[in-house]
């Protein structure tokens, strides 16, 4: 309950960094509101129906809503584009809003930043640091671990690239694929341009036995948009524990929160509020946490007091605006491989994640598919084109069974480097809530350009090695990238106001009361899928927060 | 926590030895009971009487009875290690099911089921906490009476861990581990990553904190464990049968099912034979693969035939045999008739007859492996071709002539 | 192919001539089932699931017109006794089916539809769930639990 009407904590945001907040807030015997935009929307088993009935099986295709187009519109979910994009090279990556957030359709990849992406600047010469080493959040990166159910191999990622673990991961390894075994043992152990190639395991938030009340992974093999049983983590996970908590947290979706408004003394006051029928409310906390991902939480300080927006003295507010550029490159094997059958991924190449070359080229993380090739061409495709041959009944199923069961991909990641005019910043045009939409740039770097003509070589280097034929690489031109859907950046932390958005706890710099958190708050993108490292700092921020509102009186 | 003998210890390398013995049967026939029920299941939507959502919820209930079986076959394993290490070898043998309540002191029945309210219910009540009263289990898992529980609660897996654990911790530990009784199997050759190398009286008890955590759970979390999931099986199952009356996940099934003759040594009151001439054949086979597979696993665990080579292909052949042919010719099971009574299917007999252990000669246990795959490849195969068989034998058919072929094709290339 | 392909074309094969032979059912649902088995080389097809996608399929501009047309000439082609060749010709090949057969494979591989403005729909979640697509590559639906945790370390069951 909250005291006068003050919440000790109104968080913005039911998504992953948010509920986690929520939920040890509530725990701890603190009051909590949390805000959701978007809505809970239909049980877990009506959304894998949406997501059957659907032609485009799009990350966003269980949660299309009707309703939500109208009142928390999203680029998945909107009347035409969400997005105004001003430069040639669009920002690409989507979200969710909803409760769960965009979780909903993680693929669950939870390998961590190593020490040198926290000193890319110092080692390297470009990007900045990180006002925090690995050393420092290592103890969080455990304890997030344990909260989102990671399965891996401790013995395999102990000491890599040179983070080393003082936890155990609370699972044993998801089980890597046929394919990947048969890769590994095709690839041996080789060298490229000096870089000694091995396959590991990929950390996941999936699980590899009973847990949390949550069963082992089943292989339903759509981790991407939705997991039917719940096997991969979900923030649901932590909405629904915050709402169990020792002081059960208050959830009220469908609430647009449109802007902050600050007292005299720099605090923020209110939290401004409109529910999807129409009303508009007001919510105070004595702190307040915004974890509404990093377009929408950049948004909503740029909507926030004068033209500047709010904590934004620096004027680094939707700068920085980061994604993982991704390409891939497919080959078919001299022996089926499989795919389809359990995670899309279960193993990745970490080689490139680091090394000197990171001075001129982007630094790059691969995975190994488990689904045949992936985005870039449906088994649909192989059937279409098989048919348009004339082939059908049996010879039919067996040359689609020779080509599809042969077809295996490695996807990378490339980091981004942080650049001020990668940005959010408020569009002219409205949503239909009357909210200005998010106007987006972003260039493409060489930087970037460089690290997929490095990756491309290593790859034609494995396909090679493997026997692999039939190879096919995008993109066929750098600006033709895929998205990762890692948004990062936007609130960067820093060691001071005039550079940067919020500290190493993740508060303002400029409110005293005022958090963000999230991959929002990352100064540079690394190579990790970034929800790990944001729950770790959300895990670091939570012990700040609750000795602010302790010294707050109201 | 209730005991026949609650002071009980264990104090002697033989009573050990016999514990161990009687975890392994346990551990075995329970594997069987849970894949029983698992092959038992609907797999696709045209069999009929079940819409795409119940689906779902049939795949989920099979895969977690899978892997649940599927450490029911760790803890065997495991069980193996620890005989190893204290002087035993890995026990096998177990009685024909059904078994009698009073066979094991656990006062249940170890019966071969189709899925269903009863079966979930005493698969829970055979591994319930031992610290729990038969009042809370009653609740937690829907009993209609608590006497259900008190029957099966005089004695529980737990329990007879623990008793194995007092052996472990009372007899001296130079004393109880063998200096030549070192070799163990590791998760590298089993595709048991949380299997445990038990060295000493340490590596011991985790081997046995291992078992108890994952089958009846901690004092703190009895939910990611078999109790807790077959609890809250019991639970969705029931519910899922109040929305729709007449909901039948599982396959018309018969219980302990056998294909051999009444006079048959082993051959226990209350089997029911089937009476299908090519069913029986079917059932016939699954033993035949099942026996191989533990005639394998038999062979990688003695302690005494320590070769790695030949363990990890033995070791692997055995794991395909199980995930590639025995799941599939369980599941066919269940869809061919038992014959009498007419409308009923059959199952997996998982008969345990005339084994014979592989010799610890290497090349001469490789040659009757080679030997016996063959024999029963020829059988599968003419089977799996028969215009009755379902997909999953077929399949299983063709995995088995496939993998036979390999492991030919490997000896050739060595000889 | 490997052995496992081989063992159930042969017995696909042999069943569908089975069925050729004795002229077994002539309703035009079973007409049009065995006309799928012959275009997808599955010979245990659905019934009701056949009887849901000629109904959609009737619906449908593109092969509205030519359905009935498509299952006369099959049933007149089944009467004097057919082969792959003459299966073939008069109707895979045939100009007049040229909209209408690729649709009906598709339907039953991927349990979707295109139509002639180029815009996919998938019939429903019971058929989506029952594509036979995923069976012919050795998977499993997309959705639907493989079996259960790590059955994608080995090589598959099916």
């Amino acid at each position: 309950m909250p005291t006068n009407g003050v919440y000790d904590a109104v968080v913005i945001g039911a998504g992953v960094c948010g509920a986690i907040t929520a939920w040890r807030l509530g725990e701890a015997g603190q009051s909590v509101l949390l805000l959701e935009a978007g809505e809970w929307g239909p049980d877990r088993v009506e959304l894998v129906g949406n997501f059957a009935r659907a032609a485009n099986k799009s990350p966003g295709s269980p949660y299309a809503s009707v309703e939500g187009q109208q009142h928390a519109p999203s680029p998945e979910n909107s009347v035409g584009p969400y997005y105004d994009q001003i430069s040639p090279n669009d920002y690409r990556s989507t979200y969710e809003r909803r409760v769960g957030g965009t979780t909903w359709h993680w693929l669950g990849n939870v390998p961590r930043l190593i020490p040198s992406d926290f000193r890319l600047k110092s080692t390297y010469g470009v990007g900045v640091d990180w006002p925090i080493s690995y050393d420092d959040l290592e103890p969080d990166y455990g304890a997030a671990e344990q909260l989102l159910g990671v399965s891996g191999d401790h013995d395999q990622w102990d000491g890599l690239l040179g983070a080393h673990r003082s936890t155990r991961f609370p699972m044993t390894k998801i089980w890597q694929s046929y394919s990947d075994q048969k890769v590994i043992a095709w690839l041996g152990a080789p060298t490229f341009e000096g870089v000694a190639i091995t396959v590991n395991s990929t950390p996941q938030a999936r699980n590899s036995q009973p847990y949390d009340g949550r069963p082992p992974c089943a292989g339903n093999s759509i981790c991407v948009p939705i997991c039917p049983i719940g096997a991969k983590y979900d923030a649901t996970v932590h909405v629904k524990k915050a709402m169990l908590a020792r002081v059960p947290v208050e959830l009220l979706d469908r609430a647009v929160v449109t802007k902050l408004e600050t007292d005299a003394s720099g605090r923020i006051d209110a939290v401004v509020y409109k529910t999807w029928a129409g009303e508009e409310r007001t919510a105070r906390g004595k702190i307040v946490v915004i974890a509404a991902h990093a377009i929408e939480s950049a948004k909503l300080l740029l909507m926030s007091g004068g033209p500047q927006g709010l904590a934004n003295r620096s004027d680094q507010v939707g700068r920085n605006l980061m994604d993982h550029l991704q390409g891939v490159g497919v080959a078919l094997t001299a022996e089926p491989v499989f795919g389809f059958r359990g995670p899309p991924t279960t193993s990745g190449i970490d080689a490139f994640r680091d090394g000197q070359f990171r001075e001129k080229s982007a630094a790059f993380r691969m995975s190994l598919g488990n689904d045949g090739w992936g985005r870039k061409e449906a088994p649909q495709a192989a059937l279409d084109g098989l048919v348009k041959q004339g082939r059908f009944g049996t010879e039919l199923r067996a040359q689609l069974a020779n080509h599809v069961t042969r077809q295996f991909r490695i996807s990378y990641s490339t980091e981004t480097l942080p650049r001020p005019d990668n940005r959010v910043r408020l569009s002219d045009h409205l949503d239909p809530t009357g909210l200005p939409r998010p106007k987006l740039s972003f260039t493409l770097e060489d930087y970037n350009t460089a690290a997929f003509e490095h990756a491309e070589r290593a790859m034609t280097f494995i396909f090679d090695q493997i026997g692999a034929t039939d190879t096919a690489f995008d993109p066929v031109s750098p600006e033709k990238y895929s998205p990762a859907g890692h948004i990062m950046g936007t609130c960067r932390m820093g060691r001071g106001p005039t550079t940067s958005v919020v500290d190493s706890r993740s508060r303002s710099h400029d409110h005293p009361n005022l958090f963000i958190v999230g991959s929002a708050t990352f100064p540079t993108s690394g190579t990790a899928n970034p929800t790990l490292t944001a729950v770790a700092l959300t895990l670091r921020a939570i012990p700040k927060m609750r000795r602010i509102m302790k010294d707050i009186v109201t | 926590m209730r005991t026949a003998d609650p002071g009980r210890q264990v104090d002697t390398r033989t009573e050990l030895l016999s514990l161990l013995s009687d975890a392994c049967e346990l551990e075995h026939s329970l594997a069987c009971c849970y894949l029983y029920a698992a092959f038992s299941l609907k797999q696709e939507l045209s069999e009929g009487g079940i819409d795409w959502k119940q689906l779902q919820q049939i795949r989920l209930w099979a895969s977690q009875l899978y892997f649940i079986a599927s450490q029911e076959m760790l803890h065997l394993a495991q069980a193996w290690n620890l005989l190893a290490a204290i002087g035993g070898t890995p026990y096998f043998i177990r009685p024909a099911f059904p078994q009698d309540n009073d066979y094991y002191p656990l006062g249940l029945p170890l019966r071969l089921d189709p899925f269903g309210v009863e079966t979930i219910r005493r698969f829970a009540a055979f591994e319930r906490p031992a610290d729990q009263e038969p009042e809370a289990i009653q609740a937690l898992v829907e009993f209609d009476d608590v006497s259900d529980v008190a029957r099966f609660a005089f004695n529980s897996v737990g329990e007879l861990y623990g008793l194995i654990a007092s052996g472990l911790t009372n007899i001296p530990e130079p004393t109880l581990f063998l200096p030549a009784a070192g070799f163990q199997i590791t998760a590298a050759l089993v595709d048991f990553p949380a299997l445990v190398a038990v060295r000493d009286r340490e590596s011991a008890l985790d081997a046995v904190g291992m078992i108890t955590s994952q089958g009846e759970g901690t004092p703190t979390d009895h939910v990611d464990c078999h109790f807790g999931v077959f609890k809250s099986i019991v639970g969705e199952l029931r519910a899922a049968q109040g929305q729709t009356p007449g909901f039948a996940p599982a396959r018309n099934t018969i219980s302990n099912p056998r294909y051999l003759g009444d006079s048959h040594a082993g051959v226990t009151d209350g089997s029911t034979l089937i009476t299908d001439a090519y069913t029986s054949t079917v059932a016939e086979q699954l033993d035949a693969v099942y026996v191989l597979m533990l005639r394998l696993l038999h062979y990688v665990f003695d302690r005494g035939t320590a070769q790695t080579d030949l363990i990890g292909k033995f070791s692997r052949l055995a794991l395909e045999l199980m995930v590639r042919v025995v799941k599939p010719l369980g599941e066919a099971l269940t869809l061919l008739p038992a014959g009498d009574p007419i409308g009923r299917t059959a199952g997996a007999p998982f008969t345990v007859q005339r084994h014979v252990p592989l010799p610890l000669n290497g090349a001469d246990a490789a040659t009757i492996v080679g030997e016996r795959l063959h024999e029963i490849g020829a059988a599968l195969d003419s089977a799996g071709r028969d215009v009755r068989a379902p997909d999953q034998l077929a399949h299983a058919a063709a995995n088995f002539v496939a993998l036979e072929l390999r492991y030919r094709t490997n000896r050739s290339m060595e000889q | 192919m490997d052995a496992k392909s081989c063992a159930r074309t042969t017995r696909s094969l042999g069943s569908v001539e089975r069925r050729g032979s004795v002229h077994a059912g002539t309703s035009v649902n079973q007409l049009f089932m065995r006309l799928s088995q012959q275009l997808t080389g599955f010979d245990d097809l659905s019934s009701s699931l056949a009887e849901t996608y000629l109904t959609f399929l009737r619906a449908q501009p593109e092969v509205a017109a030519t359905i009935d047309d498509l299952l006369s000439e099959f049933g007149l082609l089944e009467r004097v006794g057919s082969d792959l060749q003459r299966f073939r010709s008069r109707i895979v090949e045939n100009e007049r089916f040229s909209e209408a057969i690729p649709r009906i494979i598709a339907i039953w591989y991927t349990a979707s539809y295109r139509s002639a403005n180029g815009d996919t729909h998938i019939v429903g979640a019971e058929p989506y769930f029952q594509a036979l697509l995923w069976p012919s590559i050795r998977a499993h639906t997309p959705g639907l639990s493989g079996g259960y945790f790590g059955y994608w370390a080995y090589p598959p069951e099916n």
